[in-house]
């Protein structure tokens, strides 16, 4: 019951931003500290498949489904986090 | 001002930095002389090939080089022109006919190349209002096809079913639907789960692509592939097909049974705004493919060697692919390590692809090798030897990089 509650409810962009900045600093090789306005590309390094790896746990966290077609305008954790945010408030 | 080409500085940089460590460019060999579809002169050396997705060793057919032969000299050089305009000779259509029959399906359409293929196939049929659901190891030309096409491209796990039937079932019932799949997958050489998928995509009445790119010739029953193999031909809506690996040219295809697929002619710019195959390569593929359909001796052949290439790299302590195919990816620790082993294997006559990230999955640098029902016992050997000799600089480098770290 509690689960089924807990799916229900809608993450908020805080919570979402935190999450991938989790999941970004596993695949980061750069120390230098997260942003919302942080480049995904050009300050972390990391390339756009590692990118969409990483978006398979964003979308288990949050039983959600990214088209890449939204991913093509992403740059920054801040982008990153609000798509996904738009994505779990639509399912 | 900026330079247009600023924007490519860093990867010049890493490939600057890769060129200096490995003594040479990987990504830029030479081949001098090629002495037949197992060896090569490279460098001012003799090399075997382990690297050439050449499976079945037909790109010296006798057959297919004299009808290659003849067809320049009756049909010249070139078509000059589309399919649509001057380029339709009697050959392609005969062609199509011949791999339709191969594949025993009512419709097939030729393409210049596989990548154009998919490409070609893909971005005509995804509509704004379809979904595509890629697997994530998909090849560049599935990648690419969905990019210029308008339909939702979701990405699934590897060869993962469970995570397909997740995502099909979160799209709305009555949609339209298509699975893009692989056979064997170009840098693992690990075959798809087909059974598995292709119950997952029916249950939700998708329509499945398969791209036979590394099977055809390899695996089934006359050389018709992975589907061919499980038994799911029929639930396969859409095949597509390279001549670039075991048919020994170049060329691409996609057969099927659905009614309307000729209107892909029409709408798929891939095929519309390019000149189709020149006669001399039409004529060799219809001699090898009808030489890969009657002679199943060659793939006896080639999946011997497999066992040896594969159990031997496996007994040498080396990590391959979890399956045991004619494709073999040999996982190095990074790319650095990756380099000087690809460099010392160079250097024992046996050249492999050097393949990195991100045509590799998971970031991995991958000595990805494939095996050629042409290779001599003797071949195989130095290639074993090859490896054998490269274990010690793999282990002397991990060691340095363990102690770097
Ligand atoms: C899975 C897959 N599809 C398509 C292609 C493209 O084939 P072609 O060389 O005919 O363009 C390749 C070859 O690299 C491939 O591996």
């Amino acid at each position: 019951m509690a689960e089924a509650e807990e799916l229900r409810t809608v993450p908020t962009y805080q919570d979402i931003l935190d999450t991938v900045c989790e999941e970004l600093n596993k695949v980061s090789a750069s120390d230098i500290e997260l942003s919302e306005s942080t480049d995904i590309t050009t300050d972390l390094n990391v390339d756009s498949v590692a990118v969409m790896d990483l978006l398979f746990a964003l979308e288990e966290h949050y039983d959600i489904s990214v088209p890449l077609n939204e991913l093509g305008e992403i740059r920054t954790v801040g982008q990153l986090a609000r798509l996904v945010q738009q994505m779990a408030v639509k399912s | 001002m900026a330079d247009l080409f600023d924007k490519f500085q860093y990867i010049r940089q890493a490939h600057a930095q890769m060129v200096e460590a490995a003594g040479g460019d990987p990504l830029g060999v030479r081949v001098e002389r090629i002495l037949s579809p197992t060896e090569a002169e490279v460098g001012g050396r003799r090399c075997v090939l382990l690297g050439s997705n050449n499976y079945l060793g037909l790109t010296f057919d006798p057959d297919a080089i004299e009808a290659a032969c003849a067809a320049l000299r009756t049909s010249g050089t070139g078509t000059t022109g589309s399919r649509v305009a001057n380029g339709s000779y009697a050959s392609h259509q005969d062609l199509e006919r011949q791999l339709a029959g191969f594949f025993g399906r009512r419709h097939a359409i030729l393409f210049t190349t596989g990548y154009q293929a998919n490409v070609g196939f893909l971005s005509a049929i995804a509509g704004k209002d379809d979904t595509i659901l890629i697997d994530s190891d998909s090849h560049a030309s599935i990648y690419d096809g969905c990019k210029l096409g308008d339909a939702t491209v979701l990405r699934f796990k590897h060869n993962d079913a469970a995570d397909l039937e997740r995502r099909l079932r979160r799209l709305p019932a009555g949609s339209n639907k298509l699975v893009v799949l692989e056979g064997i997958y170009s840098m693992l050489g690990d075959r798809a789960p087909l059974a598995d998928l292709v119950a997952a995509a029916k249950a939700h009445d998708a329509y499945i692509l398969l791209d036979e790119a590394h099977s055809l010739g390899v695996l089934g029953e006359g050389g018709r592939g992975l589907a061919a193999e499980v038994g799911v031909e029929d639930q396969i809506d859409f095949l597509i097909g390279t001549f670039s690996k075991s048919v020994g040219t170049i060329g691409g295809f996609c057969v099927s049974n659905h009614p309307e697929l000729e209107a892909v002619r029409l709408a798929a710019r891939a095929y519309l705004f390019t000149a189709s195959l020149p006669p001399s390569i039409v004529a060799s593929a219809s001699a090898t493919l009808e030489r890969i359909r009657t002679d199943a001796s060659l793939r006896e052949r080639l999946w011997r060697n497999t066992d040896i290439v594969y159990d031997g790299l496996k007994d040498l302590g080396y990590t391959v692919g979890p399956d045991k195919t004619p494709v073999i990816g040999v996982k190095m620790p990074d790319a650095e390590v990756g380099l000087v082993v690809w460099h010392t294997l160079m250097q024992h006559g046996v050249y492999v692809n050097l393949a990195l990230p991100p045509a590799t999955p998971q970031g991995t640098c991958l000595l990805r090798c494939s095996v050629c029902a042409a290779h001599t016992r003797e071949q195989l050997q130095t290639v074993l030897d090859g490896f054998e000799a490269a274990r010690a600089v793999l282990a002397d480098q991990g060691a340095k990089v363990r102690a770097a770290e």
